[in-house]
């Protein structure tokens, strides 16, 4: 029957689309830009048996013992499809419901199979600058002699959120990577960001430390990612910002294999 | 099946066994092939819609090994053990039977998406309607992983964790006394679900290995669709709703409240890890608003009512969404006012 095949057909490409997109972002070490490493192996063990499953009701299938209410490959999109008919106005209603369910399905999976794997934009950066980074979320609170060698960005904004005395900062060099979120100050100093996430890309929260470079939006773009050496100053400008990074060096590159901090 | 089905199908001749299993291999390795040659090409999408996919993806993918997981022990319970045990050996009293059904949940390091095959798997090996529903809103909170994480994220500060546990369970045993209440609790249901366990529990054919793939199949092709719509929806709020809005309603005691169950509402994301995800927002917010979040977004949230609403009725979520959201609130309020 048609409309049977057409709902196994969906069914099994709403399972194995994001099964084998998932496989596949394994295999290549790009499933990170979604999902946090250390659950890495467990997914793919569930994957793993996801697709035996799938075998094995395939075969099952293949047994002839369909009972026909649950359809293993082609249940309604709603899942509450009645068996009896119901009124007209509310039959209506379900098909404008079920067909954009089919429509937001297709182009999902569509979506995840055809374009590109990438990382959250400076868009979603600006949108959540809200969000509070408390110092819990990043280092324990650092006395003045501690060691900053090898912090990361995170590192930096969570000290940043602790202490905006000038003293602490003087001679300890600055060594970090991120992309470009436009300040809101205008011209001269833009927000060197990272996302931090904690489970998945869905709670990935920015950090950033304040860059002055008067003049950057003639070189660089919001997104682009840079490689900065510095040290942390008192804004001479006078901002909003107390604390600024004043870049020695700073230098273009890719975006990197592991784009998130955790 | 209709009998014009059913004559079709057995006028049909029969298709090897090992068509349709090479089927779905194929269109997995499909899928994987399209997605390597497409995954060099340059796409320039427009920042809000890269994220929105970016994001229901990343919905997607974290939450498939859950549902899955889900799915295989939804399939133990109907296929592995023997029908009616946990019928049997679980208190007759309805209270300490749906106590029991709690503690069931301890057991289970399973986040709430993987909850729901289960808690449909628990329904149709003959738990009430309203004994399902209480494991489907306490085993999330109650479950070691998740009070593990709270644990790590918030110790005992501010009472956070007792009142996320306390809470939780009082909060799953509250939905399910009221729903117990029902005379017909089938009538909860969707009509298609309350069919399928009105059947008489199923004989397995052949191996109950391909029996449970079957089953473990019927969850996915029942529950995909769902997490797909939940997803975008999730993504596109998220997209569309600057978190400003939220975070500036932090220090009030009552909109503190709103606003993290709001925002658990929207962002969905899985209870193993909520905690860890709130931890930042712990001080801009009242812990009220912070235990509102962690006891609410687990049980009510847009993916969540996606996927429940592959097994209840419509007219089953409202009733159980405002009972949850005022019982948060309330739970929320007190906290943040030390009652």
């Amino acid at each position: 029957m048609p409309f049977r095949l057409a709902g196994a057909g969906r069914g099994v490409l709403l399972v194995a689309a994001p099964l084998g997109v998932t496989l596949w972002l394994a295999a290549t070490g790009r499933l990170d830009l979604y999902i946090h490493p250390r659950y890495i192996v467990f997914t793919v063990i569930m994957c793993a048996i996801a697709l035996v499953a799938l075998v094995l009701g395939a075969l099952a299938r293949g047994d002839g013992h369909d009972h026909g209410l649950d359809d293993p490959l082609g249940d309604p999109l709603d899942g509450g499809e009645p068996v009896a008919a119901p009124p007209a106005r509310g039959r209506a209603l379900r098909s404008v419901l079920s067909g954009a369910s089919v429509v937001v399905c297709a182009a999902l999976a569509i979506a995840l199979v055809v374009v590109p794997p990438t990382t959250l934009t400076s868009a979603t950066a600006v949108q959540r600058a809200a969000a509070p980074v408390a110092p819990a979320a990043g280092a324990a609170p650092v006395d003045a002699h501690a060691s900053t060698a090898g912090f990361t960005l995170k590192d930096w904004s969570a000290l940043l959120a602790q202490t905006s005395d000038p003293s602490f900062y003087a001679g300890r060099s600055v060594d970090v990577t991120g992309f470009v979120v436009a300040g809101a100050r205008g011209g001269s100093t833009f927000s060197l960001t990272r996302f931090v996430v904690t489970c998945c890309a869905v709670d990935a929260q920015p950090v950033s430390v304040p860059v002055l470079l008067p003049g950057w939006s003639d070189q660089y773009a919001a997104d682009d990612w840079l490689h900065i050496t510095g040290t942390f100053v008192a804004d001479p400008s006078g901002g909003a910002a107390p604390i600024v990074l004043q870049p020695d060096s700073v230098t273009t590159m890719h975006e990197p294999d592991d784009p998130y901090l955790y | 099946m209709t009998r014009t089905d059913e004559l079709a199908r057995a006028a049909a001749p029969a298709r090897p066994r090992w068509v349709a299993p090479v089927g779905v291999l194929a269109i997995v390795a499909a899928v994987v092939i399209v997605r390597a040659v497409t995954s060099g090409a340059s796409v320039d999408l427009p920042s809000a819609l890269q994220d929105l996919i970016t994001l229901a993806a990343s919905v997607i993918i974290e939450s498939l090994p859950f549902v899955v997981l889900g799915a295989v022990l939804a399939a133990v319970v109907r296929i592995w053990l023997p029908s009616g045990l946990l019928v049997r050996v679980l208190p007759r009293n309805p209270v300490l039977r749906r106590l029991a059904i709690c503690v069931i949940g301890v057991l289970l390091p399973v986040c709430e998406c993987g909850n729901v095959p289960l808690a449909r798997g628990l329904l149709v090996s003959g738990l009430s309607v309203s004994e399902s529903m209480t494991f489907l809103l306490a085993a999330p909170i109650v479950n070691p992983i998740t009070i593990l994480t709270t644990y790590q994220a918030f110790g005992f500060s501010d009472g956070v964790l007792i009142a996320r546990v306390a809470g939780g369970l009082g909060i799953a045993l509250l939905v399910g006394a009221v729903f117990a209440a029902r005379r017909d609790g089938m009538a909860l249901l969707t009509e298609r679900f309350a069919a399928e366990c009105r059947m008489p529990h199923a004989h397995v054919h052949g191996s109950r290995w391909t029996a449970s793939g079957r089953e473990v199949v019927a969850e996915l092709g029942t529950l995909m669709p769902a997490l797909f719509v939940g997803a975008v929806v999730a993504a596109g709020i998220q997209v569309v709703v600057p978190r400003s809005v939220l975070v500036t309603l932090g220090e009030n005691p009552l909109w503190s409240v709103l606003a993290l169950m709001a925002l658990a509402f929207v962002i969905s994301v899985c209870s193993n890890v909520d905690a860890f995800f709130i931890l930042p927002f712990a001080s801009a917010f009242l812990p009220g608003g912070v235990v509102a979040f962690l006891v609410f977004g687990p049980l009510v949230d847009v993916k969540m009512l996606a996927l429940m609403r592959t097994t209840f009725r419509a007219s089953t979520l409202v009733p159980l969404a405002v009972v949850v959201a005022l019982a948060a609130l309330a739970l929320g309020l007190a906290v943040n006012l030390g009652v």
